[in-house]
């Protein structure tokens, strides 16, 4: 579960980039994000990853209160979130099986897990018969589901996903959201940010609305408007 | 940790100086430069030290015993010397030796104007080398209250002379060195800067997925270790084949005169251990310490 209660969050610079945001996520809930750009949608998922903290309020994730969280504490809260981003973050210099064996290493997986785990996922997002290409050999709709697999192998009970689709073709960004709704059917709960109103438009979720740094919105139905 | 886990980071290390070939080269070439210029210096150094080393011991100092010195004297004499801490070496010179030397520098006809009994116009003496010319004076103030000494004879002059050089020289090379070893840890600081900020983006993504700051600099040491261990070997081999090849041409080219001289000059097999475990030492510290240092600065996301 995801709770905001009463955060804002203000840059040195002065920068109020949200303004008491109130918000609850369900587990198993699929939500979007929407926005444009500059409403604070980043600094929404920033918050939640512990990449800043909030100047005031409490925000919890997974039963972690993430603004209170130490140092030590952070890799840990990660581990229980997977994470896409926009810009994929796939280590170049590794290939796609390293890529994704690399989110089980670093929670201390045995290396005989490991070796099962992830040819499991890799078939699961479609990509079992590229294990050992690079990244520069992949399209960008393929990295984007290295990195959906990567998010996927620690089997977390949230998903967060920053403009998932925002590198890839139209058509393939279909394919991306309805792999995380599939994802989703099996329990897990999605988070995604998106400024692509039509792609949101063709799923059936809760949409939230953020503009200049406040919640303005928050459907259910927003598909059906 | 798991142990398949540190293997697998140990690994991780040794892939990325792969992975990374140019600027793992670039690193190397960097670090053995410096690594041989250091080295250069230090072998200079060891060398016109040796050298000073040589010309003090050639410096003699010469003790007349008074007239009436019997053997008892002598022993007495040759006792005090033994337990003197700043004499390397004497030897005793007998009457008869002391004509000897003397007639072979001084001309035949100024010898037979001497009277018969020569040898009772020179004095018994001690030849003695001193360790430390520096303590030339007191030295000889030791020597001269010695009983039965009647008279020292020093080259004090040639003595502060040669010390004024020993120290010139040790402050000298250790002022290279010094720079150099700070010029050194500028440029490799930099170097390491630069491969760590190359990786930024590898870091950022490791934190992301839940990686532990240990986790993530482990194969930045590793690859800290190798790289310095790499280069301390090319250093060490590249100055091995510089060195001797240099030693032997002076020696071989260097006129008689200079031979007995460049002789003291210092083969490298007497330094190679030392030398060899300094640059395996600062280079595993520097690319161990470096990485540490500068990936830090990324690890705060």
């Amino acid at each position: 579960m995801i709770r905001f209660s009463n955060v804002s969050k203000i840059y040195d610079n002065g920068t109020e980039a949200l303004k008491n945001v109130d918000l609850e996520i369900a587990d198993g809930e699929f939500v979007f994000i929407v926005g444009s750009s500059g409403a604070g949608k980043s600094t929404l998922i920033k918050l939640l990853l512990r990449e800043e903290v909030p100047s005031s309020g409490t925000i919890e994730v997974n039963g972690y209160t993430v603004n209170r969280l130490k140092r030590r504490q952070i890799p840990v809260f990660r581990r229980s979130l997977g994470v896409v981003f926009q810009d994929f973050r796939l280590i170049p210099t590794m290939n796609v099986y390293d890529n994704v064996a690399f989110a089980l290493r670093v929670t201390n997986v045995s290396t005989r897990d490991i070796r099962r785990r992830v040819p499991y996922i890799l078939s699961l997002v479609g990509l079992a018969s590229k294990a050992r290409c690079k990244m520069n050999e992949l399209s960008g709709g393929e990295q984007q589901r290295v990195a959906l697999a990567r998010a996927l192998v620690n089997n977390p009970k949230l998903i967060i996903a920053d403009e998932p689709t925002g590198n890839i073709d139209p058509e393939l960004s279909y394919e991306i959201v309805d792999l995380l709704n599939e994802i989703n059917k099996v329990g897990t709960t999605i988070l995604m940010v998106t400024h692509e109103h039509d792609l949101v438009a063709q799923f059936n979720h809760r949409v939230i609305t953020i503009d200049n740094g406040s919640v303005v919105d928050d459907a259910a139905d927003w598909g059906q408007r | 940790m798991r142990g398949s886990s540190f293997t697998y980071l140990i690994k991780e290390g040794a892939r990325n100086i792969w992975v990374n070939r140019m600027m793992s080269l670039a690193s190397i070439g960097i670090l053995v430069s410096c690594m041989l210029l250091i080295g250069s210096a230090i072998l200079l150094s060891i060398n016109l030290n040796g050298m000073v080393g040589y010309v003090e011991t050639q410096n003699e100092m010469v003790a007349f015993l008074e007239d009436s010195a019997d053997d008892s004297t002598v022993s007495l004499v040759q006792t005090a010397l033994e337990n003197n801490e700043n004499v390397d070496s004497f030897a005793f010179v007998s009457r008869e030796e002391a004509l000897e030397q003397y007639s072979e520098i001084v001309p035949e006809s100024l010898m037979q104007s001497l009277e018969e009994d020569k040898e009772e116009v020179f004095p018994l003496s001690f030849r003695i080398t001193l360790k430390d010319l520096s303590k030339i004076d007191q030295t000889i103030g030791e020597i001269e209250s010695i009983p039965g000494i009647m008279q020292v004879n020093a080259p004090t002059n040639v003595a502060e002379t040669v010390t004024g050089i020993k120290r010139a020289v040790y402050i000298c090379g250790l002022g290279i060195v010094v720079i150099l070893l700070a010029v050194t840890l500028i440029i490799i600081a930099n170097t390491i800067k630069v491969t760590v900020f190359n990786r930024r983006k590898e870091i950022n993504i490791m934190k992301f997925v839940g990686a532990t700051d240990l986790f993530i600099r482990m194969p930045f040491v590793v690859e800290g270790v190798l790289l310095g261990f790499v280069s301390a070997c090319v250093a060490y081999l590249l100055l091995w084949g510089g060195y001797s090849y240099l030693l032997n041409y002076v020696q071989e080219q260097a006129p008689v005169t200079v031979a007995s001289f460049l002789k003291n000059l210092v083969p490298f097999s007497q330094v190679a251990k030392q030398l060899f475990a300094s640059f395996a030492a600062g280079g595993i510290m520097v690319g161990v310490f470096g990485s540490m240092i500068f990936v830090r600065k990324h690890l705060k996301v």
